[in-house]
């Protein structure tokens, strides 16, 4: 499968990304793993981990029919001299972050299925999310503990939630 | 802006964050650490709707600007809110897997070691088990194409080397499925098989040199040229730069030990 991906990981963007439609798989990295770390979806900023390093340090791969809007950091500027402006992006960063939080508490398993139960019902293209994503991005082990507790089902190439 | 003598408290300890106080001048202290000037307190409090667990006090006069949901922010601190939001976001992204803050030259190398995995993996499927399979399927479905086989074995071979030079790879295996069938006993396979096998790493085809292998395990008797030409591919695979070619020297020595154990029966 061809990957798409937004161009943030270790390189320098001048700008952030505003989605407005489909769905974004954010993915991080450390010694022995990669994780699916967050999804994001309609109506989200996407490549503020940027900031800190002038480099993004999350992938973000496009996994079905995405549009946006690049904003450029002298955009994002003026954008934050606008009251309505400001008031909407706090209220994306509360949600934004509360969620990473929340996830960065959870189990890995817990977080994992959380992610796949989002993505399912975010993603415009596929029916459940796709083993092509899950093999190229070697995380079936993952995969495959949710399925031994019957939590997910593989069918017709994507993995679907148990109801 | 706002002042703060030293001493005075800016956050007490339990209390609800209202707005982000970014420190203009001076410096401001908690239980745990000091808040120079250009710093934000109480960022992720204010965002996350979580109280503080210390009081928040001026080590020296002091000057704050509080910001929150209503008041755009000012010109000099949009670079440096940005680069707070970024701080606590990458914090919370790699704390379950970190449980510290990552470091760039850290996650980058990570992702690199990722990628050298997954390039591994790749050369497998790709130089090995891909074409292997690629090639596999062509012989089972490439028995639709008429082809005239000649009666005449070096008739049949120039006709074998033609396809192969022109890239008739469907005719090419065609010819040599019936060949294989109509020339059991022939004793100039070894010459052929050798031959085809250096066209094919002339032709740097890596899936073609394979399968003239596997040609040659079907045809030829004796061990040691077969091991011969599985070498000769080894050495093409090496030189390559592909990581299948040690496969191939465990398949030679396998036949080797092998056959000194039937031998011995």
């Amino acid at each position: 499968m061809n990957m798409e991906y937004l161009n943030n990981f270790g390189s320098k963007v001048n700008g952030i990304y505003y989605l407005k439609k489909g769905t974004i798989i954010g993915i991080t990295y450390s010694e022995k793993t990669k994780r699916i770390a967050y999804i994001y979806t309609t109506g989200e900023y996407v490549g503020i981990d940027k900031y800190y390093y002038n480099v993004g340090l999350v992938d973000l791969l496009i996994s079905d029919d995405v549009d946006y809007d690049f904003i450029s950091d002298e955009e994002l500027h003026k954008k934050l001299s606008n009251k309505e402006f400001v008031k909407e992006f706090y209220a994306f960063l509360k949600l934004y972050l509360m969620e990473v939080a929340a996830l960065s508490k959870e189990s890995e398993e817990n977080a994992l299925f959380f992610n796949i139960k989002k993505f399912n019902q975010k993603n415009n293209k596929h029916e459940g999310f796709p083993l092509e994503i899950v093999d190229e991005l070697n995380l079936k082990n993952s995969f495959d503990v949710l399925v031994s507790k019957e939590k997910i089902y593989q069918e017709y190439g994507v993995y679907k939630i148990k109801k | 802006m706002n002042e703060f003598k030293k001493g005075k408290s800016l956050f007490k300890k339990d209390s609800e964050i209202n707005s982000i106080a970014f420190v203009k001048e001076g410096e401001f202290y908690d239980s745990n650490k000091k808040y120079p000037e250009n710093s934000f307190i109480g960022f992720g409090n204010y965002i996350l709707n979580y109280p503080l667990n210390s009081k928040i006090k001026a080590s020296q006069n002091s000057k704050v600007m509080f910001l929150d949901e209503n008041t755009e922010i000012p010109e000099e601190t949009k670079e440096k809110f940005m680069k707070e939001i970024s701080k606590n976001l990458l914090s919370m992204l790699y704390f379950p897997d970190l449980k510290k803050f990552p470091l760039l030259k850290d996650v980058i190398e990570y992702k690199n070691q990722m990628q050298q995995m997954n390039q591994h993996t790749d050369d497998l499927d790709d130089d090995e088990v891909k074409e292997f399979f690629d090639s596999f399927d062509f012989f089972m479905e490439a028995n639709e194409e008429k082809v005239e086989i000649d009666d005449d074995f070096d008739e049949f071979s120039k006709q074998l080397k033609k396809e192969i030079i022109e890239f008739n790879f469907s005719k090419f295996i065609v010819l040599i499925k019936k060949g294989v069938e109509k020339f059991q006993k022939e004793k100039e396979w070894e010459i052929l098989l050798g031959e085809l096998l250096s066209i094919s790493i002339n032709m740097n085809d890596r899936a073609l040199s394979q399968y003239t292998i596997y040609i040659s395990c079907f045809v030829l008797k004796d061990l040691k040229l077969i091991n011969s030409f599985i070498k000769k591919n080894w050495e093409f695979l090496r030189f390559a730069e592909s990581p299948s070619w040690i496969d191939q020297v465990m398949r030679c020595f396998n036949n080797k030990m092998f056959y000194f154990e039937v031998d011995k029966k």
